[in-house]
């Protein structure tokens, strides 16, 4: 089993525990932030206040927010071992042609490994193109009317209880704004901008695509992490202008003390292409269903969601994707596999408007229940007010079948590695989708946890 | 309503109204409906298997002509081994109807070796004809298989205008593609008495779809 | 191969004159979504004629018949069809239909629910009494190798390509057209189904003076069939028209040549 992420930080400033107006505005003074941020977090955090929680989904019974303690200014300068770097990171820095980050550790200058000089330089190429690749925070600051222009435009405070949680309390997170016809090749990755500081509870990214740009963006790592924040609480807004395309990917294998509960939303214009592709692995609970506003003409949505709920784990996964103009497009392909008494829910929502002329969607839906003791939900709405519009949704839920097993076995392979062969078909279809070196890496971390059954 | 043991019970129903069924070991209930006038109010159908090799067949056939609303949900518990649900569902709406249904399908941590199908299929033959469909399945053990599928469309318009070629109207050939709507499901009632039964029930409003 | 000695079905001698009628295509252009795919198009189709039509992948042959036939998915933006006297270019497909044009779907659609036997008599207006209809329908199905239970399985359902090939000729043949349209009816057959449905479409143009338009991708269909017309579509024209030795010149040399044209 591979290291935890092991954190080296020393605090300089830890807000006190429990939530309220005094607190927010030390946060907002610790950042020095304009006024105006100030005012709309103290704004969301009376929205906070007068919101519920939600009635369905996971038990959110034991989560106490008077205990939490929701803001911890980061050092300025983190260090990392090399052993400590995810595979998936190491790989990505040899395609990116930088080697020398591990001969200058076996070289011996030194047993830390610095990602800052790997930051710089891919800062460097995309400065040159005109993208702004950097933490939520700093955006603020350097680009304060790009900011204003877009930031809650999409997941206003009013959505719902964890959004305007998190508009009071936000801190890290990504700002990417790519400009008018750039073609951004290498997905960019969350690791290069969280080094710089901690993994943030209540994380805000927000993402802009000018007309005709494309990129795509990489959040997480398979291996797990370890936080003792138990409340993980973050908010993602993408806009994709008109012939635009982003893809943005998540592996989330947070440890099994979290609470991880995501508000994710995107808005696609004309002929614009918004693809998630959702990978959860670990936390105790999820809650996350990441949407698509299809606004534009000609706009496509697909959303891919992989989750794996192992015991003591909850999986509420799903997709939302709203039809609101003609000749909209959109597929939803969602896999679950529960085991040792996981629970593994999908929760979507297909809606079509009337004027969504000649709109299509598609939603297919398989759980794989590894055991007896696992349990797996479906909640598909389909929602169809266009007489011309096509909907379809199938759903199955099915275990390992014996005739696979027996197959497998008959050739020579182990009931484990049987079971792991038949597991990673299954999740095959959307690990196939993601950067190579992640799918190498799930792939083996899937095989892991069939095993270890 | 409790069905005794060992029989095959057949029920015809020509609207859907809050109803318990208990259905006992080695029992079948096929059930049969035809809705065309539509209700207001959520309508609960709350079926129970409880005994072992239980099996509910449920076909239903909707036709909304003008304001009608049929909202309901159809809930079926799956409580013991081997038991098998069978549910397929067609709509076909016109001018402002509406169906809003949802359908509940949980299989019990020990109910062994169950089954379970759930299909709900609705055509909008209307501009402002509408369709809500939610197909839920909660299940708690990895012996069943169970399978659902929903879609809402209109008549296809590659098969109209296949049929057109061949010389047929526009409105036969609609009315030929709104007939195999229904009978795609239709065909799939192996009881005989319930499918006559049924299609005689549609003749009467077959002015309207066909 | 085509070069080979052509292999022709015996046909009866003594057919009798029929009546004889003429399909005009003038100066046709169609376009699809705002694109023009088929470009002033212009030839002649009589009873009794078999024309060829082959072309590269895009060149516009499939479109060229659906249009013909009036599937709404396309404009004719300019020029005429007519049938007989009869000018057909904006009559909807039924109509169409009823005049005497057959198209023979590249991809049949699937009609669940509504059985071969039902679509074909209601086509025909159901002037034939159901149980002589049902025995002709039924002959025709066994000529072509096909079960005789597929008059009342729903109309394609669940049926391989060559079996939904096999439709459209059964469909051809009960409808009885004046002139058919057949787009890539050999692509997915198997040498037995093609052979069965060469000679199907040998003995129609023959026999029942049907006048035929056909669009091949292989060719190999040619083996069985005697053009009495070649075209080459490139690019939404007609690069050249001739008789059989064109198709061959295709075989031997493919369509470079033309395509220069263009």
């Amino acid at each position: 089993m591979k290291s935890n992420f092991k954190t080296k930080t020393k605090s300089v400033y830890e807000a006190q525990k429990g939530l309220n107006q005094h607190v927010i505005q030390e946060i907002s003074a610790q950042k020095n932030e304009p006024q105006w941020m100030r005012d709309m977090r103290l704004r969301a955090y009376q929205i906070f206040l007068q919101k519920s929680l939600p009635a369905w989904g996971g038990d959110l019974s034991t989560l106490d927010f008077d205990s939490l303690c929701y803001y911890v200014r980061p050092q300025e300068k983190r260090e990392t071992a090399w052993e400590d770097v995810p595979q998936e990171i190491k790989e990505t820095f040899e395609k990116l042609g930088v080697p020398e980050a591990e001969r200058k550790f076996l070289a011996g200058t030194g047993a830390q490994f610095e990602s800052e000089v790997i930051y710089h330089s891919l800062m460097d190429s995309l400065q040159k193109k005109g993208v702004i690749f950097m933490a939520t925070d700093d955006a603020l600051r350097e680009h304060p009317d790009l900011f204003k222009k877009y930031f809650c435009t999409v997941v206003p405070s009013q959505d719902n209880k964890f959004a305007a949680l998190n508009t009071a309390v936000w801190s890290g997170g990504t700002f990417l704004y790519v400009p008018k016809g750039v073609h951004i090749d290498l997905p960019l990755q969350a690791y290069f901008r969280i080094n710089r500081q901690n993994m943030g509870q209540f994380e805000r990214t927000l993402i802009i695509a000018e007309e005709g740009s494309s990129v795509h963006y990489v959040e997480g790592c398979t291996a797990p992490t370890y936080t003792t924040d138990s409340l993980h609480s973050a908010v993602v807004e993408i806009i994709v202008k008109d012939h635009a395309r982003v893809q943005y990917t998540t592996v989330q294998n947070w440890s099994k003390n979290v609470y991880n509960l995501v508000t994710k939303r995107a808005v696609a214009y004309k002929n614009a292409e918004m693809m998630w592709l959702d990978c959860n692995l670990g936390s105790k609970l999820t809650m996350k269903y990441p949407a698509i506003y299809l606004r534009g003409e000609g706009a496509r949505g697909e959303i891919q969601s992989l989750a794996l709920a192992g015991n003591g784990q909850h999986q509420d996964a799903g997709a939302k994707i709203i039809h609101c103009a003609p000749h909209t497009r959109s597929t939803i392909m969602a896999r679950s596999i529960s085991k040792d008494g996981g629970r593994s829910s999908y929760r979507g929502l297909v809606r079509i408007q009337r004027g969504a002329v000649g709109s299509a969607s598609r939603v297919v839906c398989n759980a794989l229940l590894l055991d007896d003791d696992s349990i797996s939900d479906t909640y598909p709405l389909s929602d169809v007010k266009e007489q011309t519009a096509a909907v379809a949704h199938e759903a199955s839920v099915a275990r390992i079948r014996d005739d696979q097993l027996f197959y497998l076995t008959s050739r020579g392979l182990s009931e484990d590695e049987a079971a792991s062969a038949i597991v990673n078909g299954f999740a095959s279809p959307i690990v196939k989708k993601l950067p190579m070196e992640y799918a190498l890496e799930l792939n083996r971390l899937l095989a892991m946890e069939v095993s270890a059954q | 309503m409790t069905i005794q043991e060992n029989e095959t019970s057949k029920k015809i129903l020509n609207t859907l109204t809050n109803g318990t069924i208990h259905i006992q070991k080695n029992t079948h209930l096929v059930l049969g409906g035809v809705f065309l006038k539509g209700w207001q109010t959520r309508a609960h159908l709350d079926i129970f298997l409880e005994g072992e090799g239980a099996r509910f067949d449920c076909f239903f056939f909707i036709l909304g002509v003008k304001k009608e609303t049929f909202p309901f949900t159809v809930s079926i518990k799956h409580i013991a081994d081997h038991t098998t649900s069978f549910v397929v569902m067609r709509s076909i709406l016109f001018n402002e109807s509406k169906v809003d249904s949802h359908g509940f399908i949980r299989v019990e941590h020990d109910a062994e070796d169950t089954n379970t199908s759930f299909s709900h299929h609705a055509l909008l033959a209307s501009e402002k004809a509408s369709a809500t469909l939610l197909p839920v399945l909660e299940i708690h053990t990895n012996s069943s298989q169970a399978h659902h599928s929903t879609s809402v469309a209109q008549v296809d318009a590659d098969a109209c205008w296949y049929l057109m070629s061949r010389g047929i109207s526009e409105k036969n050939a609609n009315k030929l593609l709104l007939q195999g709507f229904f009978e795609q499901d239709m065909k799939k009632i192996t009881d005989q008495n319930v499918r006559h039964t049924l299609e005689k029930k549609l003749q009467s409003f077959r002015h309207i779809y066909a | 191969m085509i070069s080979e000695k052509p292999i022709y079905p015996k046909v009866s001698m003594n057919s009798a004159r029929k009546k004889r009628h003429t399909l005009v295509i003038k100066n046709i252009s169609v376009s699809a979504n705002g694109v023009r795919i088929v470009k002033n198009i212009s030839f002649t189709v009589k009873s009794g004629e078999l024309h060829i039509i082959m072309g590269p992948n895009g060149s516009g042959k499939s479109t060229l018949l659906n249009a013909l036939m009036g599937n709404p998915k396309y404009c004719i933006e300019s020029g005429f069809l007519k049938l007989d006297a009869t000018p057909i270019t904006k009559f909807s497909p039924d109509a169409r239909a009823k005049k005497g044009l057959f198209l023979g779907f590249q991809y049949p659609v699937e009609i669940p629910g509504a059985s071969l036997g039902s679509v074909l008599r209601m086509a025909r207006g159901r002037t034939c009494a159901p149980a002589e209809f049902s025995k002709e329908l039924k002959g025709i199905l066994t000529s072509l190798h096909m079960k005789e239970d597929a008059y009342s399985h729903a109309l394609n359902e669940g049926y391989s390509g060559g079996e939904k090939k096999k439709s459209e000729i059964v469909q051809m043949l009960a409808l009885k057209p004046k002139f058919a349209l057949l787009d890539e009816i050999d692509s997915g057959l198997d040498v037995d189904a093609l052979q069965t449905i060469a000679n199907a479409i040998q003995i129609a143009v023959i026999e029942k003076g049907m006048g035929v338009v056909l669009v091949t991708h292989y060719s190999r269909i040619l083996s069985y069939l005697k053009p009495d017309k070649v075209h080459i579509f490139v690019k939404g024209k007609i690069a050249a028209s001739g008789g059989r030795g064109l198709a061959e010149e295709i075989e031997k040399n493919g369509y470079k040549k033309y395509e220069k044209q263009f």
